[in-house]
């Protein structure tokens, strides 16, 4: 059925809605376990199955929110990274969605696909927002050493951060993506 | 699923196992690295450590110099001091104590004299010291001071520069009775003999036996009716 415009951006409203109210909940659910967070899993879910300006839409109000709600404080100055990082989890999203487009049932070995690519993903995100939190802290004597000591005092955070994104690419995305649309088809 | 899905999806399963394999990598180096760190400075603080242990070490040492004089001004001055002064008694009695707190400290490296003094009470008591530690430039005065703790009655004659040894350990001399103490030195050659000099005049040396005797003299001659 051809929706006309305005129900469609009825509909992409009430999708980047329900996606960042489920992000923000999960994300004070799990505010505990550090770097262990649904959002980049979720903004990649959205954009797998509603394209890039959707889960772009989701990443961006997700993370400025919270950024500014998250229980350690508002984020500040790396807000900018953190959002521009998210985007890339949307871009992933959508760029496998183009390649595994006809993915529908949760396999092992294919799910490996989705794991790995949020793990990568997970890697560039740290590595962006690191950089964003030297350019903030050593600002204006920034130099490439530290930069790269900044790098190497967060790679245990990245570590558990790559970790739990591959698990939960693994196991979370495709579940989601293979849900998703039969719940809403139902709805 | 396309083979060129599956392509790229193993490319990404690759780069993945990079990232993760060079993260885990990262984070160990890291570790090293802060490890490392720790270590440096640690070995720092133990050379700052050994630096000034052993100039603790030499002080101390100074310090046992000086109180080894301090024992030697001491015991040279007990030696010449008037017996009956009360700081004649409270020294003779500070210098034993004294002296075996030196011996507790000192290093293992000072040499010392060691002999060996009898003391015969008459009635059947005999005490050994044996292996006595003394300090080089002592005579057997200051010795017997120090074993007796003190408990040496003596009769200070500066005109000759000598001690009358009058009494050990509460054991005085009784002319009444011609009872009397005696001092001993005994040599290889002709065994134990009377020291034909005042106690002051006989040099404590490593390996020197003496022996302090009370019994009954001819008062004739003055000579021992005992023998150690």
């Amino acid at each position: 059925m051809d929706y006309p415009a305005s129900v469609r951006r009825a509909q992409s409203l009430a999708l980047v809605a329900t996606f960042s109210g489920v992000i923000l909940g999960s994300n004070l659910v799990l505010t505990d376990l550090l770097n262990v967070k649904l959002l980049d899993s979720l903004v990649f879910v959205a954009a797998f199955l509603y394209g890039f300006r959707i889960g772009t839409s989701v990443a961006v109000v997700s993370e400025l929110a919270w950024s500014f709600i998250s229980p350690y404080g508002i984020a500040g100055y790396v807000t900018p990274f953190l959002v521009i990082g998210e985007m890339m989890f949307a871009l992933a999203g959508w760029g496998a969605s183009k390649l595994w487009s006809g993915y529908l049932r949760p396999r092992p070995a294919k799910s490996l696909f989705f794991g790995a690519l949020l793990a990568t993903c997970a890697f560039i995100w740290d590595l962006e927002t690191n950089v964003g939190t030297a350019l903030i802290a050593f600002w204006p004597q920034v130099t490439i050493q530290n930069v790269l000591l900044t790098e190497l005092q967060g790679v245990s955070f990245m570590l558990f951060h790559e970790l739990s994104d591959l698990v939960l690419g693994v196991f979370f995305v495709p579940a989601v993506i293979f849900l998703l649309p039969r719940l809403s088809k139902n709805v | 699923m396309t083979s060129r899905g599956i392509v790229y999806g193993m490319a990404s399963v690759i780069i993945a196992s990079v990232v993760i394999g060079g993260t885990v990598g990262a984070s160990y180096f890291t570790q090293y690295s802060r490890e490392r760190t720790v270590n440096t400075s640690l070995i720092l603080q133990l050379n700052d450590s050994a630096t000034r242990y052993g100039q603790l070490a030499s002080n101390f040492n100074d310090l046992l110099s000086s109180y080894n004089r301090t024992l030697s001004l001491l015991s040279r001055a007990i030696a010449v001091l008037n017996t009956s002064q009360p700081v004649y008694q409270e020294g003779s009695r500070q210098l034993s104590t004294l002296w075996q707190k030196y011996l507790a400290l000192k290093p293992a490296s000072t040499s010392l004299y060691k002999n060996d003094v009898l003391f015969d009470f008459g009635n059947g008591t005999r005490v050994w010291y044996n292996d006595t530690a003394v300090q080089p430039g002592w005579n057997f005065y200051v010795e017997s001071v120090v074993l007796t703790k003190g408990g040496l009655a003596a009769q200070w004659y500066p005109a000759y520069q000598e001690h009358f040894i009058s009494g050990i350990a509460g054991i005085t001399n009784d002319p009444g009775q011609n009872l009397a103490w005696f001092v001993w030195v005994r040599n290889s050659t002709s065994g134990w003999q009377t020291a034909s000099v005042g106690i002051d005049q006989i040099p404590v040396f490593n390996g020197s036996l003496f022996a302090w005797t009370y019994c009954k003299y001819d008062p004739n001659t003055y000579e021992p009716t005992c023998k150690p």
